[in-house]
């Protein structure tokens, strides 16, 4: 289980998908791209109607919203995790 | 033991299937809940298989649905495209996991194409049934008793002309014949993971070119505080635990059957299937070859029930009824015999063709068939 607990520090992000299945197309096609991410579980916050997988990201969420748009990779939505733990809505 | 009733399950599966068994029951957990390394390791061995299954077969990964076989497949296909009272036209050669659960939604079958190994018959008849008005089409790909390859790819061109939303049964043409859901252009096309796939009983595919209906209700790890089911695929028609270590074996098998290609493996199999029907019809007995024929071939005795036990108390494996399939009998006229149905594999051989003819020499010299 990937854990969220860290803080000090801008970031990550979170790019939330409907479900596991294209998270990891998402994952598959970044990752081609070389773009690094981690297919996680998300935090409860993130995925309102329970149960949610996405991608964590280093702050490049934009060059990754715009792959997975290009790739036909539909996804949810992209969260920057704030240094006091909260989340922020993006808007990529 | 020679085993020719690959049209029922595949035997003798490559050591590769076997190991990724063994390995998802040892390593992986439930794929989709938990986010712990088991779970996500079990996710991983999942997507890798619909990936590979997708490239297989003309499909988005995310189009490769898990069933635990063809016939559920099929179920889910048409209880998405039929309702109660639709006319649904299907070839002559159809399973009954098609006509099944046709008769029980109360659809109006209408048959088209009863002539084996004729392709003009066919189109003609189905675009005749098609253009007669219809809410929908199933057929399947290859007939699971005489080996009869239908025309599919023109039968799809006639259904999109005619705007009929279409199901492909590929249960016998998987693995051996080209299979590609963007190419044949289907709402669906279901077919087993345990036949010409090579995967473990259990396992089956449905390629969705359209949203299915859920056939389950369920857990998806996915929307979990929504009661409806998901809109989205595969979670629609994936409720419950998948069987990951069937699934991890059936990857394997794709991998397998692709790198010798269905090409070979068809050219393979009809070459004995050429040299078996020769040497039935050498000893007499009605046997039904032509053109367009698959790795399956079936011939009449005079008792097929007891021909099949007599090859089998010789250690050759074959299957004599209707298997499963009333109307493709009735479409031959063998409905009241039944055949005896001889099929091979991707490791078809002569020793095999030849170990069935010197049984079936036998028992004619015996009088008994």
């Amino acid at each position: 289980m990937e854990h969220f607990a860290e803080t000090g520090t801008i970031g990550p992000v979170y790019i939330t998908f409907p479900n596991m299945t294209l998270a990891q197309k998402g994952h598959s096609l970044l990752e081609s791209a070389g773009v690094s991410a981690v297919l996680v579980r998300v935090p409860r916050d993130l995925a309102r109607m329970g149960c949610g997988f996405g991608l964590r990201l280093d702050r490049r969420g934009g060059k990754a919203a715009a792959l997975l748009r290009d790739g036909g990779v539909l996804f949810s939505r992209a969260f920057l995790r704030k240094p006091d733990g909260s989340f922020e809505e993006l808007s990529l | 033991m020679i085993y020719l009733d690959h049209a029922a399950t595949s035997m003798g599966k490559p050591e590769s299937v076997r190991r990724r068994v063994l390995w998802a029951m040892e390593h992986c957990a439930n794929p989709g809940r938990g986010g712990h390394r088991p779970a996500m390791d079990a996710a991983e061995a999942v997507f890798s298989c619909r990936k590979t299954a997708g490239a297989f077969f003309g499909a988005e990964p995310e189009q490769v649905a898990f069933t635990s076989n063809c016939t559920h497949g099929l179920n889910i296909a048409i209880r998405t495209l039929v309702h109660p009272g639709d006319r649904v036209v299907v070839s002559g050669f159809e399973h009954n996991a098609v006509t099944r659960p046709l008769t029980a939604l109360k659809a109006q079958i209408r048959v088209a194409g009863r002539r084996l190994f004729d392709w003009d018959d066919t189109l003609a008849s189905f675009e005749k049934a098609l253009s007669e008005g219809a809410e929908a089409a199933v057929f399947t790909y290859v007939s699971n008793v005489f080996g009869y390859i239908l025309p599919v790819e023109d039968m799809g061109r006639l259904c999109r002309r005619y705007q009929v939303p279409f199901i492909i049964d590929a249960a016998q043409a998987a693995g051996s014949l080209p299979v590609d859901l963007k190419a044949l252009g289907a709402d669906f096309i279901a077919m087993p993971g345990h036949k010409g796939l090579l995967g473990p009983q259990g396992t089956g595919i449905l390629l969705c070119g359209a949203m299915p209906e859920p056939l389950i209700y369920g857990g998806t790890g996915s929307l979990s505080a929504q009661q409806r089911m998901p809109d989205f695929l595969p979670d629609r028609v994936e409720a419950g635990t998948l069987n990951v270590p069937g699934i991890c074996g059936l990857e394997a098998g794709i991998r397998y059957v692709r790198g010798l290609t269905p090409e070979k493996i068809n050219r393979r199999e009809t070459s004995q299937v050429q040299r078996a029907a020769a040497g039935i019809r050498a000893l007499g007995l009605p046997v039904y070859t032509g053109a367009h024929q698959a790795g399956v071939v079936s011939f009449v005795t005079k008792n097929c029930e007891e021909t099949a036990e007599l090859l089998g108390t010789m250690g050759i494996c074959v299957r004599a009824g209707l298997h499963c399939a009333p109307l493709a009998h009735e479409s031959a006229g063998t409905l009241e015999t039944g055949t005896v149905r001889v099929s091979f594999d991707h490791n078809a051989d002569e020793r095999q063709t030849r170990a069935l003819l010197e049984g079936l020499s036998r028992l004619s010299r015996q009088g008994r068939i």
